[in-house]
């Protein structure tokens, strides 16, 4: 079947299986930022932004982005770039392999919350899982981040 | 999930005739959790198109459609705040914001999952729901219901009621599910404790609640009472996320925090 959306501001239509889902569709398309962790809704690393709104790709259906728009990292480059300088001054990168999700959702949560607190960045960070940075580093960089921004 | 077939229902009346063609046929909320269970699905039916996704207001109660995503009511002013904010503090610690604006309030209940936080909240705030065959009717009605839903959940009903509350979820980890959780309401309506992830699903502790609120004043024995009875009429289990007497003096614990933070302003 064939669904037709937008992908990092450029039309796209997808050919595919009914029961695909968009993690699968993005690889094909080919965008690799976008990570498969547990492919079960549990790790975030998969996150993609729906019309803005961050959503996990390894579970759901890519028929049901029909008419939206779908950003990637790749779709954010300048946006984020001061971002990672942060994450450089913090020591918060290790592998990165969860970055391009933290980024994604550091940049919905910016544009959704207005001066957020540290618990409530917290708090919307809380389903990215990253294996190596123990959080405290990534969540100083966010902040400072933000509070630069504002 | 294994899907053959995706079909945009035009209608909820279409929607229920496409469910009740086939037994491998069935309804998409947000997808989330029929993906864990790997289903074999022959029609997928999504109702994207039915505007379910909509939160209303009347003069005493708020509706939210079944399609409304958990991350979307957090955003809703009234749920917020309603009950010290019993509600929200639910929904902040269901997993993070990507599963929750996609995970939507229909799917939660249609679930029934014994590990609900959500569920939990709802009954303490006397939630009804309304299905597109069967009408509207309690929550706890519907929860003591077994076997396949042949039915479509169109929205669920919260009365607009000002009181206390209190929420509480036992987990190892943030994004675990529960080994128990307790959601306590006080209003000049009803007082209700529910205790959900027993791990069987949420139960309304009536009797204990009914006590509470003939006692003129809340002493440490007339919670200890209260709890007894809690624990008398509410089975707790033992599972491999806790044992039963685990669960109980988490249980004992929680509720008398829990009845000392609506009743007497302490928490
Ligand atoms: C990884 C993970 C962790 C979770 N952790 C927690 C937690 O800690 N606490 C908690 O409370 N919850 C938790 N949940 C559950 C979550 O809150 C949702 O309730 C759940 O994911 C279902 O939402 P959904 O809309 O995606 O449902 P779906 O997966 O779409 O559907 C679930 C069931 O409901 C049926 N259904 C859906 N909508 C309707 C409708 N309108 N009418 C009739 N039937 C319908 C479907 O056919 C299916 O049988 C977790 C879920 C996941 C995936
Ligand atoms: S891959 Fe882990 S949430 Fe999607
Ligand atoms: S830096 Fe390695 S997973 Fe986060």
């Amino acid at each position: 079947m064939k669904v037709k959306t937008k992908l990092n501001n450029k039309p796209v239509v997808f050919d595919i299986e009914p029961g695909e889902y968009l993690l699968d569709t993005l690889r094909k398309h080919p965008v690799t930022s976008v990570k498969r962790g547990c492919d079960a809704a549990s790790c975030g690393v998969c996150t993609v932004l729906i019309n803005n709104e961050p959503m996990l790709s390894c579970s759901l259906l890519t028929a049901r982005t029909e008419g939206k728009e779908i950003t990637t990292v790749e779709g954010i480059q300048d946006a984020i770039r001061t971002f990672y300088d942060y994450f450089g001054d913090e020591g918060a990168d290790q592998c990165g392999f969860c970055n391009p999700a933290l980024a994604l959702t550091v940049y919905a949560m910016k544009h959704e919350l207005t001066n957020p607190t540290l618990e409530e960045v917290r708090e919307y960070l809380v389903g990215n899982l990253c294996r190596c940075s123990g959080y405290e580093a990534q969540y100083r960089a966010i902040y400072k981040y933000l509070g630069d921004q504002s | 999930m294994n899907i053959e077939k995706l079909y945009r229902a035009s209608s909820c009346e279409d929607a229920l005739k496409t469910l009740k063609e086939d037994p491998k046929n069935v309804i998409v909320g947000g997808g989330t959790w029929l993906k864990l269970t790997g289903r074999e699905i022959k029609t997928a039916i999504l109702l994207d198109d039915l505007s379910l996704d909509t939160i209303s207001t009347s003069d005493d109660v708020i509706t939210i459609g079944a399609m409304t995503p958990l991350h979307k009511i957090e955003q809703q002013d009234e749920l917020r705040t309603m009950y010290d904010g019993l509600f929200d503090k639910t929904l902040k610690q269901v997993m993070g914001v990507g599963l929750r604006n996609m995970a939507t309030i229909g799917g939660t209940i249609a679930g029934r999952y014994g590990f609900s936080d959500i569920i939990t909240s709802l009954l303490a705030m006397d939630a009804r729901v309304v299905f597109y065959q069967k009408g509207e009717m309690q929550l706890e009605t519907f929860l003591k219901t077994r076997g396949k839903l042949d039915d479509l959940l169109i929205s669920v009903k919260i009365p607009r009621r000002e009181g206390r509350g209190f929420f509480k979820k036992v987990a190892t980890t943030q994004l675990d599910f529960a080994q128990l959780n307790l959601a306590i309401t006080k209003s000049n309506e009803a007082t209700y404790i529910v205790i959900g992830s027993r791990p069987g699903i949420a139960q309304n502790a009536s009797k204990a609640a009914r006590f509470v609120v003939e006692q003129k004043h809340l002493d440490d024995s007339v919670i200890k009472v209260a709890t007894d009875i809690a624990l008398n009429e509410v089975t707790l289990s033992s599972n491999n996320k806790a044992s039963s007497s685990y669960r109980e003096r988490l249980a004992r614990t929680y509720i008398e925090r829990g009845l000392k933070a609506v009743f007497n302003d302490e928490s």
